[in-house]
């Protein structure tokens, strides 16, 4: 009795296994289609949103190589860089143009990890530019002012030694006495 | 000379040397140079201000290739990110206004892209090619190929009428967020393009006229 109780839970729950999987069946039968249509077009859409964000931090990213410029840090590597970035989104928006998306994607991605990357580097370049300034400016200003001091210091003893000079040289001519016979 | 002088002629030669030793602090002060400005330019298939047609023949036909050579030059005094926008007339729209910096209204058919640096000079190939047109007396050119990019357009040549490849330069503002055509000097605008005028026609009208 027991086993044909055990037996009839097992079919029951053979049917119920049954029925899931066969609701599941359905369901991606009938949906699947729309699943794949709705995934297609945001992977597209997904594409062309990456692309202005590409772009955007393509911007960002040469906003902060000028400043880095701006404070004297030398921004040729960083700018060869970003013109690798702005070929990478051309290729990205013909390809997503033509819908070649594989190929879109691969450019966006590149664009956008090259653009940060450069990013992070020029505020880096930036900060040490400023520091290498401040540092330079006050050297210069501090030379400057002890080569002024030592100028005038030795002037001032040159002047001092070149009167004492030129005075005892002046005392030591002998007055010419012209004897007057008339 | 007496003591006097000697102490005028030291007197100057302190006040010289003292100029020398503070003139690397106020070259740091000085200020810029002249006008700043951005240059385009375009040149002909060998890179020069010539030879802008195939056989020097400003005739051309549908698939064939022109060569030619933009060049940008930046004297703006800090690196710039620029756009030469390409686009193609025909006689009823209008150029770009030099005096105004107004952009001409028509379609861009391509766009080069580029980061230079101050005092930097870049030559950027142009191939282009007419990939489609409509024959008759009138060619509406439908179809240009650009550096291996094809591009859409409506241009309409012919009863005298010719077409030109318009070269806009635009440069990114910072203030703005978004290109302008030209740059700005004090309170005024400056803007650079180019053009080049050529026919688009078909073989059997060049056989007929040649």
């Amino acid at each position: 009795m027991i086993s044909k109780w055990l037996k009839g839970i097992k079919s029951s729950l053979l049917k119920d296994r049954v029925l899931v999987v066969s609701s599941f069946f359905v369901f991606f039968v009938f949906f699947m289609p729309v699943c794949a249509f709705c995934l297609g077009e945001s992977g597209v859409d997904g594409v062309g949103s990456a692309l202005e964000s590409a772009e955007e931090a393509y911007f960002s990213a040469y906003l902060s190589v000028l400043e880095a410029e701006r404070v004297g840090g030398d921004v040729s590597g960083l700018v060869a860089r970003l013109n690798f970035v702005s070929r990478f989104l051309e290729n990205g928006c013909r390809a997503y143009e033509s819908g070649v998306v594989d190929v879109a994607v691969f450019s966006v991605g590149k664009a956008l990890e090259v653009s940060d990357a450069v990013e992070r580097d020029a505020v880096r370049l930036r900060d040490a530019a400023e520091l290498r300034g401040e540092v330079l400016l006050r050297n210069r200003l501090v030379l400057s002012l002890l080569l002024v001091m030592v100028t005038v210091l030795l002037g001032f003893l040159g002047w001092f030694l070149f009167k004492r000079y030129y005075v005892r040289r002046l005392m030591g001519f002998r007055p010419e006495v012209i004897v007057d016979e008339s | 000379m007496n003591l006097d002088d000697w102490n005028l002629v030291f007197v100057s030669a302190c006040l010289v040397v003292v100029l020398v030793v503070c003139a690397p602090v106020a070259l740091a002060y000085l200020p810029r140079r002249g006008e700043p400005f951005m240059a385009l330019a375009l040149l002909g298939e060998e890179g020069m201000a010539e030879k802008y047609y195939p056989d020097d023949d400003p005739n051309i036909e549908v698939g064939e290739r022109v060569d030619w050579t933009v060049y940008l030059y930046n004297h703006l005094g800090e690196t710039r990110l620029v756009a030469v926008r390409v686009k193609l007339l025909d006689s009823t729209v209008s150029a770009p206004n030099s005096t105004s910096s107004t952009p001409s209204p028509a379609p861009v058919v391509y766009e080069i892209r580029r980061i230079l640096l101050d005092n930097e000079t870049w030559l950027h190939p142009f191939s282009w090619s007419i990939v489609d047109a409509d024959g008759g007396d009138f060619r509406i050119v439908n179809m240009l190929s650009v550096n291996g990019y094809d591009s859409e357009v409506h241009a309409v040549s012919g009863d005298g009428d010719s077409l030109r490849m318009v070269f806009e330069l635009w440069v990114y503002d910072e203030g703005l967020g978004e290109f302008r055509f030209g740059w700005g000097f004090g309170d005024e605008l400056r803007c650079a393009w180019n053009q080049i005028w050529f026919n688009a026609t078909s073989v059997q009208s060049r056989a007929s006229t040649g």
